[in-house]
């Protein structure tokens, strides 16, 4: 029965790890919408990948009942969010089909830096923020300590926050009662015509394309002639129903206030883009939603097949993968080195790691990624500018009058004692100083301005490691700086290796190239023959390495008997060079191409 | 073309610690076996296939009973046709056993002329650690034994980076070896093999008291130079020969031409077809004349593995007999501009230091002929 009033749509932010899964897989189980044994775990986290890490990639929704202790009956829509800062435009996209959030904070971490950047995010939507102290059953909870630390940094009241444990189950139902309380039912008006949000969108091989809406205003019915106010795409609705945690409930209408799903034979995730406002044809809505926009990749990489003779495997499992992933961009480019493999756009460092273990994992192939890298801004001489996001493509120090390069607005949390060492290598990578706030006695938020370039390198693993994974760090595309950035080359055997090719600011070049060649001689094996393991900027070699001529290989007797096995060894040896790339004359192991991109020790 | 005759004997008193041969030291079945021989070398009756070079290898062949090995000669000299100036050679291991010199009288009155001695050392320690059953001693009794019997072609297998073995103790056998003026040497390294008692220590993790690599590579090069320097020519990777005395049934292998395999697991190349015999003791008794493995050599393959046999010769390949691509030439040039190898008009072969990296330079080679 369609009750606005007793309708709840709210979503769950938290930082990596702070339970949020959790947290939505006992708001399932208490609301008896799943039997906990049936339920696999963390089930709005549907990818094997999301799983394993922790984290949510794709946004989705599901529909819960809840009888409150007054009797009533309530329809909580719970939107799940990717909590991560390369997803930044899926989560605002979500948080507008909210009209609350549950914040989620871990008793003994506080709040980081995500959660801080996710809940202004919220603010900006006019959520009703309600604060949950998770994790409470933990040694190390000091769940005062953290109401305080959302008091004082995030400004908003936390008195009254549920404390809870996710795991144990304890305080479950403080949550519920709260988001009945304090999350306020949704404005609708169901005689309107239609107006509907996508928010997540997700491609099915049978189905076609499953759009995930928020209806504001109106109602829809399949067979209604739908269109996207953006895209202009038209179509004639199949299904129309609510996601429940065992799979879609079909019906008849949905109406305003509701989260619903809508099939309408849709073949391309392009005409449904997040953020985009669904409509009737024939009677449409005066304006679309405002702030809808296409996102655009930050951060490129050259992806290969291990193997040359699965460039179409690649080929057809990007294709796949963009079914479900419009931000996903690519297209066919050729390396000497590499051979044919995809020129890859991602909305940011996780994105492409989530990309290309996805490719890895669910399509089995393997493959070699070159170093990531960002869009350059080149003024040529002619006066031309272009945008460059290969290497390959970069101009020789003649042809550009100017060079510039994006940068970002950093913000990182961590304790105190680390600020020290996080300010040494913000320095390091280039950062600008802006300033430095003590949020509690001791945790400090950083904001820093830093190239791109520096952060998609190894930045996470530089900041993780030095501050032992209690530093967190989130970041928002700025603008373009003019830089003085060099391509350096890398060389085996006296000819450029072009998928070794970077773009490395000019001070930089030398310690970056010295580290390359140093991890090319330890990963690439003896051969027959010397190898040099030169870096070279414009043709003037600035490092050197060697690796040095094999000695021995096996030497064994051969007689009779030993033929076939010898015949057999030599076609394993040779087995075994598959493993390999070969340039020119020289045998580069995959895990070399890995090797450079890792150099921070 | 001639053919060479192998003639595998598994038997032994005892198993070495780091052989992974077929071979046994149960020998209530030798009588058995020994009649089986007979049978399958019978088999070859018909064929008229003539042979220069008779090889019993084993296991120990010196062990065959003394009735057994009259029947085997016969049966050999039945099957085929022996040449008068055939090379008959016969793997022994020293012993100090009493009745040794009337076993060695034996075949050497069955026709042997070639004596190969498992000798592996001359240090007691490094005897020991291998298993051996033999000492230093016992070799030189069995070579002063021999020569006394009229052997004038005797060859000595000694081993490098044997267990406990040093520069100084390598170069001590050596000269303990030269001094029984043997005719043919042949140097194995010894590699370890899986399914031996060293193979499943070095998995555990013992180091065996093996050299490192470096050292190996001088026991290496003192190896060639102190054979060298006696006037032994270095004429395949880990074999060395005086005066042309070249393992003559050997050479058929690494020239690629054809032999016949008797005997347990015995491999044979014939009319373009390599096969073995069945690989078990029992599964030989059942039937001597089964074919396992028929593998049809092609003419590529059979080029790749001409290839592949003779650059282990310091003869090298005959550049008439493969069809050289470009690539090769590339290849060639290259290997001999860094001392690995040396190319003349009509052949390619491998240097010393060549043959140390020849399981990489083989390989790329057989792809330069896109023969692999």
């Amino acid at each position: 029965m369609y009750n606005p009033e007793n309708i709840r749509n709210f979503c769950i932010i938290a930082h990596i790890d702070h339970g949020k899964s959790t947290l939505a897989d006992r708001l399932l189980e208490i609301t008896d919408t799943v039997k906990s044994r049936e339920m696999e775990e963390q089930i709005l986290d549907n990818m094997d990948l999301e799983r394993e890490r922790g984290i949510t990639i794709k946004a989705r929704a599901v529909k819960l009942d809840y009888t409150a202790d007054d009797g009533q009956s309530y329809t909580f829509n719970l939107i799940d969010t990717p909590g991560h800062v390369d997803f930044n435009y899926e989560v605002s996209r979500s948080l507008s089909a909210c009209e609350g959030a549950l914040l989620v904070v871990d008793a003994s971490q506080g709040v980081e830096a995500q959660t801080l950047a996710n809940t202004y995010l919220a603010l900006d939507h006019d959520l009703e923020i309600l604060p949950v102290i998770n994790k409470i059953d933990l040694p190390a909870a000091n769940p005062d300590r953290v109401k305080n630390e959302i008091e004082e940094i995030i400004g908003i009241p936390a008195e009254d926050a549920p404390c809870i444990s996710a795991k144990t189950g304890l305080n479950i139902k403080d949550v519920l009662d709260a988001v009945v309380k304090y999350i306020p039912a949704p404005k609708t008006n169901a005689e309107k015509p239609l107006k509907a949000l996508i928010f997540d969108a997700v491609y099915d091989a049978y189905r076609g394309v499953i759009v995930y809406v928020r209806i504001m205003e109106g109602k829809l019915s399949a067979k209604d002639k739908i269109r996207m106010m953006n895209t202009g795409a038209e179509f004639e609705v199949v299904e129309v129903g609510h996601l429940r945690p065992f799979g879609p409930e079909k019906r008849d209408t949905v109406y305003a206030g509701e989260v619903a799903y809508i099939t309408a034979a849709i073949k391309s995730l392009d005409d449904t883009q997040v953020g985009d406002t669904v409509t009737l044809a024939d009677n449409p809505t005066e304006e679309a939603f405002p702030g809808f926009k296409k996102v655009l990749p930050m951060v490129y990489s050259g992806i290969y097949p291990a193997d040359g003779a699965r460039y179409t495997d690649l080929r057809d499992a990007l294709e796949k993968l963009r079914l479900n992933d419009s931000a996903l961009t690519f297209e066919a480019e050729s390396s000497a080195a590499l051979g044919f493999g995809f020129r890859c756009g991602f909305l940011g460092l996780l994105h492409m790691e989530v990309i290309q273990d996805r490719l890895e994992r669910e399509f089995n192939l393997d493959l070699i990624t070159t170093a990531p890298g960002v869009i350059y801004k080149t003024v040529m001489k002619s006066g031309e500018v272009k945008y460059i996001d290969n290497p390959q493509n970069f101009p020789a120090a003649d042809e550009a009058e100017e060079i510039c390069e994006p940068m970002v607005k950093a913000t990182i949390l961590s304790p105190k004692e680390y600020v020290g060492t996080i300010m040494d290598l913000c320095q390091d990578r280039r950062g600008v100083f802006i300033d430095t706030k003590y949020i509690t006695t001791d945790r400090v938020e950083l904001h820093y301005r830093l190239p791109l370039n520096e952060i998609v390198y190894d930045f996470f693993d530089a900041l993780k490691s030095r501050t032992k994974g209690y530093a967190s760090l989130d970041y928002e595309m700025s603008d373009y700086e003019k830089s003085s950035l060099v391509k350096l080359d890398i060389m085996l055997n006296g000819d450029i290796v072009d998928a070794l090719s970077f773009i490395v600011h000019s001070e930089k070049a030398y310690a970056r190239a010295r580290k390359i060649v140093e991890k090319l001689k330890e990963n690439i094996p003896r051969q027959l023959f010397e190898i040099p393991v030169q870096a070279a900027i414009g043709g003037k070699i600035i490092a050197r390495e060697t690796v040095k001529a094999m000695r021995k290989d096996v030497l064994a007797k051969c007689y009779g008997g030993d033929i076939t096995r010898k015949k057999k060894l030599l076609e394993k040896q040779k087995e075994g060079k598959k493993k390999m790339r070969q340039l020119g004359t020289v045998e580069v192991p995959h895990e070399a191409f890995m090797a450079v991109l890792k150099l921070d020790e | 073309m001639n053919k060479g005759v192998y003639i595998h004997y598994p038997f032994c008193d005892a198993k070495c610690l780091y052989c992974d041969f077929y071979s046994t030291s149960d020998t209530r079945k030798r009588e058995l076996y020994e009649e089986a021989l007979v049978t399958a070398l019978l088999s070859y009756k018909e064929k008229g296939i003539t042979a220069d070079t008779v090889f019993f290898g084993g296991g120990t062949p010196s062990l065959m009973t003394e009735e057994g090995a009259k029947r085997v000669f016969s049966a050999l000299r039945e099957a085929f046709n022996i040449t008068d100036n055939a090379e008959i050679t016969l793997e022994a291991n020293p012993s100090s056993l009493a009745d040794f010199p009337e076993r060695l009288g034996l075949f050497r009155s069955l026709g042997v002329n070639r004596l190969s001695l498992g000798s592996q050392s001359m240090q007691k320690n490094e005897l020991e650690a291998l298993g051996r059953r033999h000492s230093p001693l016992d070799v030189e009794n069995t070579v002063k034994c021999a020569r006394n019997m009229g052997f004038d072609n005797i060859s000595l297998d000694l081993m490098v980076r044997i267990p406990h073995q040093t520069l100084e103790t390598l170069e001590d056998t050596l000269s303990k070896a030269l001094a029984l003026s043997p005719e043919h040497l042949s140097l194995y390294t010894l590699s370890i093999e899986e399914k031996t008692v060293f193979g499943v220590r070095h998995k555990k993790g013992d180091d065996l008291s093996l050299a490192d690599e470096d050292t190996e590579e001088e026991m290496w090069d003192k190896v060639c130079d102190t054979l060298s320097r006696h006037g032994f020519e270095h004429y395949e990777v880990s074999n060395f020969a005086r005066d042309g005395r070249r393992s003559r049934h050997n050479l058929k292998y690494w020239q690629a031409e054809e032999y016949v395999g008797i005997g347990v697991a015995a491999h044979s190349y014939l009319d373009r077809e390599r096969f073995y015999s069945p690989s078990s003791i029992d599964a030989f008794l059942e039937n001597p004349l089964r074919r396992d493995g028929v593998e049809y050599i092609s003419d590529s393959e059979g080029l790749a593995e001409y290839v592949m046999l003779s650059l282990r010769l310091s003869d090298g390949i005959s550049l008439e007999k493969i069809t050289p691509t470009p690539e090769f030439y590339t290849l060639a040039k290259r290997l001999e501009e860094n001392g690995l190898a040396r190319l003349s008009e009509s052949t390619l072969s491998l240097t010393e230091r060549g043959w140390r990296v020849s399981n990489s330079i083989i390989e790329e080679i057989l792809n330069s002929l896109k023969l692999l």
